[in-house]
């Protein structure tokens, strides 16, 4: 009986202790939830929004939220609340789309420098440095002037000046695991590098990397809309909170609505990220 | 075939790099390990005990010396014709929680040994693993646990575990008892010695402990900055210690008849970077001459099979 029952104690693993400390955290668990409907808002848009992003109104110009639109519309009669649901679409596209393209190549590159050291990580790190050496706004904003604007341009953007940080965590965290006594048992044992690095190494890591993506999600969301805020991100009449935030800015007096709704949007979907990053980073650190 | 001797190091050094300067971690070490016995390497931290494990498993390359295992040099082979020889030489290391893969369950812990050398089929695996963790005491119902779930001593078993999993004949014991309390060090041990018994197990067992490297060993090689200051056999050892240095260890072992000999050792050892000229030991010797200063002293055999680095020593002969 008392065997019974310590059996089914034993066997508890990393992840759902992690899963078991993240769920006691209520703010957390609050933003994940957000997290998820805002995924499913973004990626079923087109199939929720009541009017097409571009679809003009000229009867209905400056209308306050009522109950035909449900958000008002702007200063040519477009329906707010759909063009919130695409710009969350765009949003969580270059979002998730960036980040994944970010952690792909700081996890390789990371991995590579921190694993096999010497002249390989003091050539990787030196171009991370580069990297890193630049205002990443500025670079950003060349990168849009070179390649034109558009989705496409801000994703390769972001990418490019984004995975230099992935690559100097991922490096650090795998120097800091290589070092422990079971990766030179491994070793002593006999086990290949590549089975050393995905078997012993990466599985140590990942908790951090996870933490680094979703805290880095928000950064990257609110990148594309400082890029269309300017100018230089989507092209209209494709929506984006920054750019319906700089449409808006004008009209603020009198409109206070077409600011106020992309506004909120932008932070609520932020706060979500970042309170599931919180979570995960509380999750991670605390002590058995 | 019982003095047959498995291991064999010979005029083994590595020095590490600290800026410009150089670590001397282990200089000209030689020492021969029976086949079934044990070699119990002492000495203060920092001595280059650790260092002479790592160098032998070819985890780190030597800069000098030979590694001879069961009569096959294997200082400079490449990794894929050493790994024949990995599975026949395991390591039990100090600290288990940082031996023991936290993302793994025990099971798969032990498993990581069979896959790696492809042995055995998936049944044959789980039947081994059951087996093991029965041979070391640990109940094998509890091989899907992970290992914070066990405590010290029992993590230091599943080391222990995988350590014979492959059926190796060498083990190097690099501190394994001194994060263990000490009514777990006594269980580790039996289980070493038993284990020793049953599989005919060779040790190079590294301490600091001169009480449990005299239960355990059948020879032993005392380290200072690098270096073996002496080498003989457990009795001849404890019963006639030559090196000054040796000395001032034994005295140091707490005895119920009260302190006999009297020796305290001062000071600190000196820094490896930055070693002393002549003899390592000089600036702490008791009975130190000039000659000290000057030459550096040989591993010479005074009387068979033991062997000792010390000017006065050799003069007295």
């Amino acid at each position: 009986m008392k065997n019974d029952k310590n059996k089914k104690k034993m066997g508890r693993s990393y992840w759902s202790n992690i899963w078991r400390k993240f769920k006691r955290n209520r703010l957390a668990v609050f933003g994940l939830v957000f997290v998820v409907i805002l995924i499913f808002l973004g990626i079923f848009a087109p199939w929720l929004a009541p009017y097409p992003y571009d679809e003009v109104h000229y009867e209905a110009v400056w209308t306050p939220p009522n109950r035909q639109f449900l958000a008002g519309t702007d200063q040519l009669g477009r329906d707010i609340f759909s063009r919130l649901l695409y710009s969350l679409r765009n949003a969580i596209f270059v979002g998730l789309g960036a980040q994944a393209f970010i952690t792909f190549i700081g996890l390789t590159i990371g991995l590579s420098a921190g694993f096999y050291g010497g002249t390989i990580d003091n050539i990787l790190m030196r171009i991370v440095d580069i990297i890193y050496s630049f205002p990443s706004y500025l670079l950003n904003i060349i990168l849009v002037l070179v390649l034109g604007r558009g989705y496409f341009s801000i994703f390769i953007a972001i990418s490019a000046t984004g995975w230099a940080g992935m690559a100097r965590l991922v490096r650090g965290q795998t120097l800091s695991v290589k070092s422990r006594d079971f990766v030179e048992a491994a070793r002593a044992s006999g086990a290949s590098n590549s089975r050393i690095m995905f078997r012993y190494i990466l599985p140590n890591i990942i908790g951090p990397v996870i933490y680094a993506i979703f805290s880095g999600i928000p950064g990257v969301m609110l990148l594309e809309s400082g890029l269309s805020l300017i100018g230089l991100g989507v092209r209209p009449p494709m929506p984006s909170w920054g750019l319906m935030i700089s449409e808006a800015t004008g009209q603020f007096l009198y409109n206070p609505y077409m600011l106020l709704a992309p506004a909120g949007m932008l932070v609520l979907t932020l706060l979500s990220f970042n309170f599931v990053a919180f979570g995960l980073r509380d999750a991670l650190s605390a002590r058995e | 075939m019982k003095d047959r001797i498995l291991i064999s190091v010979r005029n083994l050094r590595k020095y590490f790099p600290r800026g410009k300067a150089l670590v001397h971690a282990v200089e000209d070490v030689s020492f021969n390990i029976r086949k079934g016995e044990t070699l119990g390497l002492v000495g203060e931290s920092g001595c280059g005990k650790s260092t002479v494990a790592r160098l032998i498993l070819r985890l780190i390359n030597p800069d000098g010396g030979n590694i001879i295992f069961d009569g096959i040099d294997i200082t400079n082979i490449s990794e894929k014709a050493l790994k024949p020889f990995r599975r026949r030489m395991q390591i039990v290391f100090q600290d288990p929680v940082s031996s023991l893969n936290p993302q793994m369950t025990v099971g798969t812990i032990i498993k990581e040994q069979f896959a790696i050398h492809n042995m055995g089929s998936k049944q044959e695996r789980e039947k081994w693993v059951e087996e093991l963790l029965e041979r070391v005491g640990i109940d094998p119902n509890f091989k899907d646990a992970y290992p914070h779930e066990f405590s010290g001593g029992q993590q230091q078993r599943i080391c222990i575990a995988r350590a014979i999993a492959l059926k190796s004949e060498f083990i190097v014991c690099d501190e394994p008892l001194s994060a263990l309390d000490v009514s777990v060090q006594a269980q580790i041990i039996k289980l070493l010695e038993e284990l020793q018994r049953e599989l005919g197990l060779t040790y190079l067992f590294i301490s600091h402990d001169l009480a449990v490297v005299k239960h355990l060993s059948n020879s032993i090689a005392v380290m200072y900055l690098g270096k073996v200051v002496e080498y003989a056999e457990k009795e001849e050892l404890f019963g006639n210690p030559l090196h000054p240095y040796t000395i001032t260890l034994l005295s140091s072992v707490p005895s119920l008849k009260g302190k006999e000999a009297d020796v305290e050792l001062k000071g600190e050892p000196p820094n490896p970077i930055n070693p002393p000229e002549g003899c390592p030991f000089n600036p702490r010797c008791p009975s130190k001459v000039d000659i000290c200063e000057r030459e550096i002293p040989t591993l010479e055999e005074v009387s068979k099979g033991h062997f000792v680095a010390c000017h006065i020593v050799s003069d007295r002969r």
